[in-house]
């Protein structure tokens, strides 16, 4: 499976960088996400629960960061399994300031990941616009976390919560569109 | 007293129906043994990777739980699947991984607990750290240098090659006038049976015996397998297959789950059953098909084909199951179809790929060479401008040279291919069909007319041209029970063909009783004598020919003590109306019961014969007979959505002497579903990384009933000569002769827009693309 994107946050690029790299907060923004631990400084252990179709369990892997170079560019390299089956490959992050707005960050990240077992055979008729649900949920989430921080407060985060925001913003990028 | 009607030839409903559609029938999962374990096997979920380790303490200490076991706990304890068919590189085909998976779905582990929740919940449990290698599901891309090796000892993905050289073929092609090449494919399909496999052992302490019900095609068979898989002798052996919810080929097969399941309930003492569930028969059952051909064809103008240069790539799959190398021999030794071509030469090529392993589905091998025979047909067509129907008629072998010995080695019994051709013609009424056509086209409306004329292979025997331990006779016995009813034993194992019927109506007929007082048993090890099974469209020509060998021994028997009793010849008696009876008069009789009782009862013994009334038969046949006939599908197709309308479907099909027509048309029925389905819809997908893409039935198109179009059928009838009721066969021929007619129709539509063509299955998306693109030019 291939995933590429693009999000604009609106944040400084060493602010987001850091979320990006802090392993407490992003465990409360990637959906499903039950533990996320910093092994060393570039490798992450933890477990997500997530459903894809009528697949719905727990995975527990790896995250290892290669190519590190802050606060621009890293590569990950994914290694999960779960009793619904496996996931493997890799990504890149990419990060730059929004041209003429250096308070906004234009996040870029692609992917290829190697799927198998149930999560494959039974969900891979959704699994792109599932995988699309998810990254749009974190980056929803990421979004509210930054603009708290830049208020001063803190964030709310929880699935449901999180869930409404990436509508909110999937109505609001269709009118975007329309226009 | 009622006269008994005669019941070969008269439309008897299948009297296996009552049971199958009321719900109580009984299969392997209806079969209930007190304390039985179930059993849930852990299945890969990589296409290819090294085990490094298997951790099971979890799962065996989880609640419920008997036992786990994985590859390496049966090492040196139990032998490997059998594949019985020559190939040169034959892999150990372990009951459990060793060391390696090789497809998705591969077992890896068995957890038996007291039920099948618990199983599962344990084999959940069960960690195995897979090291992932580089997988290969493309089978031209297997054989490349630098591929992924999937058994490292034979140091390459070449499973076997068969090469059938001819110069001859190479001087036609030489000499021609044109040669058309054209690659094509038999797509990977999944037979699909409504009942998945399932297995149930029980082992006898006290006596040492196993009892295994499978849902098989072939219990003999999978009884002298199982045996040496677990070296026991076979007389301690009992495999019952209770009633079988379809194989299609699929379940002439021996599987690792039967012997494992056999083997746990050996070693367990107690009855353990698995279920195989769909997503597991999807993945693990074999699949059918999956060659792709490229044909050269060298012909003369006016459409004579001189010669069939074939290349054929065979994928296998990760292993060889019971004939996985056998099924391509057939595309090869039949891809001249009917035709009187002169010369043919082939080279298989046949791969191991990280996918589950083919074998018989349905046609076994003589779909690929219908598909390929047809093909080849309306290409030389529509290159030299000329109608399918000539070119056919230019090449078939005339009725007058049967039987005719093809180049391929092969002796066609009987036949009459144009008899066949025209009644369909006249059926569709083609001239005006093809005015129609043209008619449509002007507005817009693309509709197609397609023909193939197959001939296929059946009853295949004898022996010698089988694989070793896979015989080509068949046995009967039946027996005149003291009341005067008849048990029939067969050795084949109908499961759904309807032998309980058709044998019935042979047998009421012989003895003049009614089809109710004929019973006809199969499928028990501990109660027929050994038999070989239901393939091949074999059942009634074969094994009912041994039926009518033994039926005709007691009708001998009968006779004889009748006429001691009537004082008449035996050759002067009838068996008619539950009496025996003078033949010139039908009024001097006495009761068929008064016979039996003599057989039985032994007051009068006569010389040289022993009382009661039992005779068995095994029947080898001398040769193969060959089924034949003409489909003709038209079709119209939507070039806004590439959907294919059914507009008619005609299928005249000869195979010989018809005894019970109501289950002909029911198997061709059926037949051309699962055709057009190839044609159309169906398609085992694996991606490029090895995983299995269509693994429910959300994703595998299986049709439904309003995918498939209204079936006009009609008959010739051509008897073989080479049994005494000069039948031939037709479990298949529906299979083998709608896939190239559905095709062709699909081709016909498309050829204003110059497609020469497109690969099944025929989906509207493919269609939608060919008029997107003819647009765009």
């Amino acid at each position: 499976m291939k995933i590429t994107g693009e999000q604009i946050m609106p944040a400084p690029r060493q602010r987001v960088w850091d979320l990006f790299n802090d392993p407490d907060r992003l465990a409360r923004l990637i959906p499903g996400c039950e533990k996320l631990e910093k092994l060393a400084p570039d490798e992450f252990a933890g477990t997500i629960n997530v459903g894809v179709a009528a697949v719905k369990g727990s995975y527990a892997g790896k995250l290892k960061l290669d190519e590190i170079r802050p606060p621009e560019h890293y590569k990950m390299l994914v290694d999960g399994k779960g009793k619904q089956g496996f996931m493997r490959g890799t990504g890149m992050l990419d990060l730059a300031p929004r041209d003429g707005n250096p308070n906004q960050t234009v996040v870029k990240y692609s992917g290829d990941v190697q799927l198998g077992g149930p999560l494959m055979q039974v969900g891979q008729r959704v699994i792109d616009s599932a995988t699309k649900m998810l990254m749009g949920q974190f980056f929803a989430a990421a979004e509210a976390e930054l603009k708290a921080e830049a208020a001063g407060t803190v964030a709310r985060q929880g699935f449901f919560l999180n869930f409404w925001r990436y509508l909110l913003s999937a109505i609001r990028s269709f009118f975007r569109r329309d226009n | 007293m009622a006269v008994i009607p005669k019941f070969v030839g008269a439309r008897i409903k299948r009297r296996e129906d009552p049971r199958l559609i009321s719900g109580t029938a009984t299969y392997v999962d209806d079969v209930r043994l007190p304390d039985t374990l179930t059993a849930v096997v852990l299945r890969s979920p990589h296409p290819h990777a090294r085990i490094n380790s298997i951790d099971v303490a979890a799962a065996r200490s989880a609640p419920g739980v008997v036992a786990v076991l994985t590859g390496e706990d049966l090492k040196g304890k139990v032998g490997g699947i059998p594949c019985v068919a020559p190939a040169e590189h034959i892999p150990f085909h372990p009951l459990l991984a060793q060391g390696k998976v090789r497809f998705v779905g591969e077992s890896v582990a068995v957890v038996v607990a007291s039920d099948a929740y618990l199983a599962q919940d344990a084999a959940d449990l069960i960690d195995v750290d897979y090291d992932p290698l580089d997988a290969v599901s493309d089978p031209e891309k297997a054989l490349a240098d630098g591929a992924p090796i999937l058994h490292e000892e034979f140091g390459a993905n070449l499973a076997t090659r068969a090469l059938i050289p001819n110069p001859a073929v190479d001087e036609a092609i030489a000499k021609a006038d044109r040669v058309i090449k054209f690659r094509i494919v038999n797509q990977r399909l999944a037979p699909v049976p409504m009942e998945t496999r399932g297995v149930l052992a029980q082992w006898h302490q006290a006596s040492g015996q196993l009892t295994l019900w499978t849902s098989t095609q072939i219990p003999h068979l999978l009884r002298s397998a199982l045996a040496a898989v677990l070296s026991l002798p076979e007389n301690r052996v009992r495999v019952i297959a209770p009633e079988v919810g379809g194989g299609f080929g699929a379940k002439l097969n021996f599987y690792r789950e039967e012997a494992l399941v056999a083997y746990l309930s050996r070693m367990l003492g107690r009855p353990v059953k698995w279920i195989e569930r769909r997503r597991e028969n999807l993945a693990t059952t074999t699949h059918g098909r999956d060659q792709i051909t490229y044909l050269e064809v060298p012909v003369k103008n006016d459409g004579t084909v001189l010669a069939l240069k074939a290349k054929f790539i065979c994928d296998m799959g990760a292993y060889l199951q019971l004939l996985t190398p056998a099924i391509p021999g057939f595309s090869g030794l039949m891809m001249t179809g009917c035709y009187k071509i002169p010369a043919m030469s082939f080279e298989q090529v046949m791969v191991f790929t990280n996918k589950m392993a083919t074998d018989a589905y349905r046609g076994a091998g003589r779909p690929e060479a219908a598909y390929i025979a047809e093909r080849t047909m309306d290409m030389v067509a529509a290159e030299l401008g000329l109608d399918p129907v000539e070119v056919r008629r230019r090449n078939f072998i005339p009725k007058e040279a049967f039987p005719y010995a093809t180049c391929a080695g092969l002796v066609y019994d009987s036949g009459d291919y144009n008899a066949a051709l025209n009644k369909a013609l006249e059926i569709v009424d083609y001239p005006k069909m093809r005015a129609e056509q043209a008619e449509a086209l002007k507005h817009g409306r693309y509709i197609g007319i397609g023909i193939a004329s197959y001939v296929e292979i059946c009853g295949i025997g004898p022996s010698a041209m089988l694989p070793p331990k896979v015989p080509g006779w068949e046995s009967a016995t039946v027996r005149m029970e003291p009341d005067s009813r008849i048990t029939v034993l067969t050795g084949i194992s109908p499961h759904g063909q309807g032998q309980e019927t058709t044998f019935a109506q042979m047998a009421a007929d012989a003895f003049g009783v009614d089809i109710d007082d004929v019973a006809v048993v199969h499928g028990d090890t501990a109660i027929v004598q050994y038999g070989v099974g239901t393939f091949g469209s074999r059942g009634l020509s074969v094994g009912g020919t041994a039926v009518m060998m033994s039926v005709g021994k007691l009708q001998e028997k009968l006779k004889k003590i009748a006429s001691t009793m009537m004082e008449a010849p035996p050759d002067q008696l009838t068996f008619t109306n539950r009496t025996v009876a003078l033949k010139s008069d039908a009024a001097k009789a006495i009761p068929l019961q008064a016979v039996v009782d003599a057989a039985y009862g032994w007051k009068m013994p006569i010389p040289g014969m022993e009382p009661g009334l039992d005779a068995t038969s095994v029947f080898e046949p001398t040769g193969c007979t060959f089924p034949f006939g003409t489909h003709i599908a038209v079709v119209e197709i939507d070039p806004d959505t590439g959907v294919v309308t059914f507009l008619r479907y005609v299928a005249v099909d000869d195979c010989g002497n018809i005894i019970s027509p109501l289950l002909v048309a029911g198997q061709v029925h059926g037949g051309i579903a699962q055709g057009i389905a190839q044609a159309l819809y169906e398609e085992v997908v694996y991606d490029e990384n090895g995983q299995l893409v269509t693994a429910t039935l959300m994703d595998y198109a299986a049709p439904r009933a309003r995918m498939l179009p209204h079936y006009e059928l009609a008959h010739t009838v051509t008897p073989s000569p080479l049994n005494p009721m000069g039948v031939k066969g037709v479990g298949e021929a529906g299979t083998i002769g709608s896939t190239p007619c559905m095709v062709n129709a699909v081709l016909d539509a498309l050829k204003p827009l110059g497609v020469r063509h497109i690969d099944m299955p025929l989906r509207p998306e493919k269609l939608w693309r060919a008029f997107k693109d003819a647009k765009k030019a």
